[in-house]
């Protein structure tokens, strides 16, 4: 019996799912590099990636597929960390970050920036809107739910402010200024990468990473909470540090990466639940391998919106929808089948 | 000495009083059963003393005040057993039981050789190793509740507060979690058990404390004496079949009193 154990806990199960993801990652980040309109060689782009400023190449290189792979590797694991983190602390497979409002409140931001033509005449005005608008919507989610709020009090203010910053976003479609301003508003709400430069990658990436690793540090407490609140507070976990935890990483990490690419649902929710069962159902062991595959994805849909001859580029948040809901569909079947 | 100690307890909910001024202490090698009807704020008492609930009135740990204990150390210190404890993802038997050892994890995680013996000692105290591999939501009702009390010993706690760890399981099973209890209570833990059930209280516990619907301590004595004293009968409202078997005394709630009789 003891050897067994020992065997066990010495090698964790399923570890070449995190080992596919590692050897996946920067394969889709290579890819997401080489792969856009204007036909570079790829040796072209890699020497001018690591010779500097110059050629047309170098340029290319630097200033519009470094930001772009970046920026795709970051909200993707900003969105897929986020999920695994809510879903695990809400206790609740289908729980996605906009639930607690924080993707609907920097796109709310985003589109004011837009509505009051900010966007056209300030530079990252539409970025740095979208974050405000994600940090008020903090402020608010707080201030609604009370210092020692429940799970269901924390569900329902984020679903106030999600209401609310919906709303607030169709009156800005709605009363638009000009048809050219409700395009750009609802183009900007499907999400996308395209001309994303190095000044997006740079006033996101830092509230993304601080997001993504407030959110990792809650692993073994979001482990204790499976067994319940009472006794994951018996086991010593601070339930109040915890949810505070949990909405700022949210707030960081999501509202930082909704705010530069607009809307990209689906991310959030599929991921982890894709990854649950190879998991071990551990939330813990969810956290960093959602962030890996929710990088993989954005990166693959980021490509394939770039490979697609279609007229008119294809909006992101449109592909990883495409793309997540058959992965959806599979799941809720074969979860069918195990229920039987 | 006592470890663990609740003085003059006062909580309050709607208005309504649930603990009275309750005084309850424990010490090493103790097994204390507390016991009383439906409502009388056993589970209430058990929370303050885990340090889960705010209440008026004092709560020492190691006669120190328990608010004055970091979460982590207390939580070395006290094993808390919820009621109808669940996990609300499938995993593993052992994972589960692995979880336990939360208060003693280091930052970095890994687990080290104490880790591993602590959890396997657990798992067989309890009976559930043959079940290690199984996901704990696949598990009948009674065989979950042994995992999640394996879970609660896997943390080595010097203080185990317990409700209700004998509810839904079968007789076998029922002495069986009474005898660990009692068993770790003589090997120097100090127990607090919930109980509904009578007869495993006055044969396993070394004290027990009497809760009534007014939520003040009606009694707190050895079993022996709880018995004789007649307050049992008064509290719940019924009469009671006594007899001894192998020296020990029992007794079975025979028939309802009527509610005019009722304490």
């Amino acid at each position: 019996m003891t050897a067994v154990t020992h065997a066990r806990l010495a090698a964790p199960a399923k570890v070449p799912v995190h080992i596919a993801l590692l050897i996946l990652f920067p394969c889709l980040l290579l890819a997401s590099f080489l792969i856009g309109p204007a036909e570079v060689p790829a040796a072209d782009l890699l020497s001018g990636l690591f010779s500097g400023q110059g050629s047309p190449a170098a340029l290319i290189a630097l200033e519009i597929r470094l930001p772009r792979a970046l920026l795709g590797a970051l909200v993707g694991a900003g969105l897929g960390m986020a999920g695994a983190a809510l879903q695990g602390y809400l206790r609740n497979p289908l729980a996605e970050p906009s639930l607690i409002g924080a993707s609907s409140s920097a796109s709310l931001g985003a589109v004011l920036a837009i509505y009051f033509g900010l966007s056209a005449t300030v530079p990252l005005a539409l970025p740095v809107a979208g974050m405000l608008g994600a940090a008020l919507a903090m402020l608010l989610i707080q201030g609604l739910a009370g210092r020692e709020a429940s799970v269901l009090m924390l569900i329902l203010a984020g679903l106030a402010v999600q209401t609310l910053a919906g709303s607030l976003t169709s009156l800005a479609l709605n009363l638009a200024p000009n048809p050219h301003a409700a395009l750009e508003i609802a183009f900007w709400l499907l999400g996308s990468l395209t001309d994303r430069t190095n000044d997006h990658l740079l006033v996101s990436a830092p509230f993304i990473l601080a997001g993504i690793l407030v959110l990792a540090g809650s692993g073994r407490a979001l482990d204790a909470l499976g067994l319940g609140e009472r006794t994951a507070g018996s086991m010593g976990v601070d339930l109040n540090r915890l949810r505070w935890r949990i909405i700022i990483g949210t707030v960081l990490a999501v509202g930082a990466a909704v705010a530069v690419t607009g809307s990209i649902g689906f991310v959030g929710l599929v991921v982890p639940h894709l990854l649950r069962r190879v998991t071990g159902n551990q939330p813990s062991r969810l956290l960093w391998p959602s962030a890996l595959a929710g990088a993989c994805l954005l990166l693959a849909a980021d490509i394939l919106v770039r490979l697609l001859p279609t007229n008119d580029e294809l909006k992101l948040g449109v592909v990883t929808g495409l793309i997540g809901a058959p992965f959806f569909f599979h799941l809720l079947l074969k979860t069918r089948e195990r229920m039987r | 000495m006592s470890l663990l100690s609740a003085r003059n307890i006062r909580f309050a909910r709607g208005g309504r009083p649930i603990l009275d001024g309750v005084d309850l202490s424990v010490g090493a090698g103790e097994c204390v059963g507390l016991i009383g009807p439906n409502g009388a704020g056993k589970s209430t008492l058990l929370s303050v003393m885990a340090g889960l609930l705010k209440a008026d009135g004092a709560v020492a740990l190691d006669d120190r005040p328990l608010e004055q204990w970091k979460r982590a150390d207390r939580a070395r210190r006290i094993g808390f057993l919820e009621q109808g404890a669940t996990c609300h993802w499938p995993l593993t038997v052992e994972r589960v039981v692995t979880l336990g050892r939360l208060p003693h994890a280091s930052p970095w995680g890994g687990e080290a050789e104490a880790d591993r013996a602590a959890i396997a000692r657990a798992m067989q105290q309890c009976d559930v190793t043959q079940f290690a591999e199984r996901s704990v939501t696949s598990l009948s009702g009674g065989e979950r509740a042994r995992v999640m009390l394996a879970r609660a010993l896997a943390g080595d706690p010097a203080i185990l507060l317990a409700d209700e760890p004998a509810a839904g399981l079968d007789p076998y099973h029922q002495l069986q979690v009474m005898e660990l209890l009692a068993g770790l209570a003589a090997g120097g833990m100090a127990v607090v058990v919930v109980l509904h059930d009578l007869t495993l209280a006055l044969r396993h516990c070394t004290r027990l404390c009497l809760l009534d619907e007014a939520g003040k301590v009606a009694a707190d004595t050895a079993p022996a004496d709880l018995l004789d004293s007649g307050a049992l009968g008064r509290v719940y409202g019924i009469e009671l079949l006594r007899g001894g078997h192998e020296g020990a005394p029992f007794a079975l709630p025979w028939r309802r009193l009527r509610s005019e009789m009722r304490a």
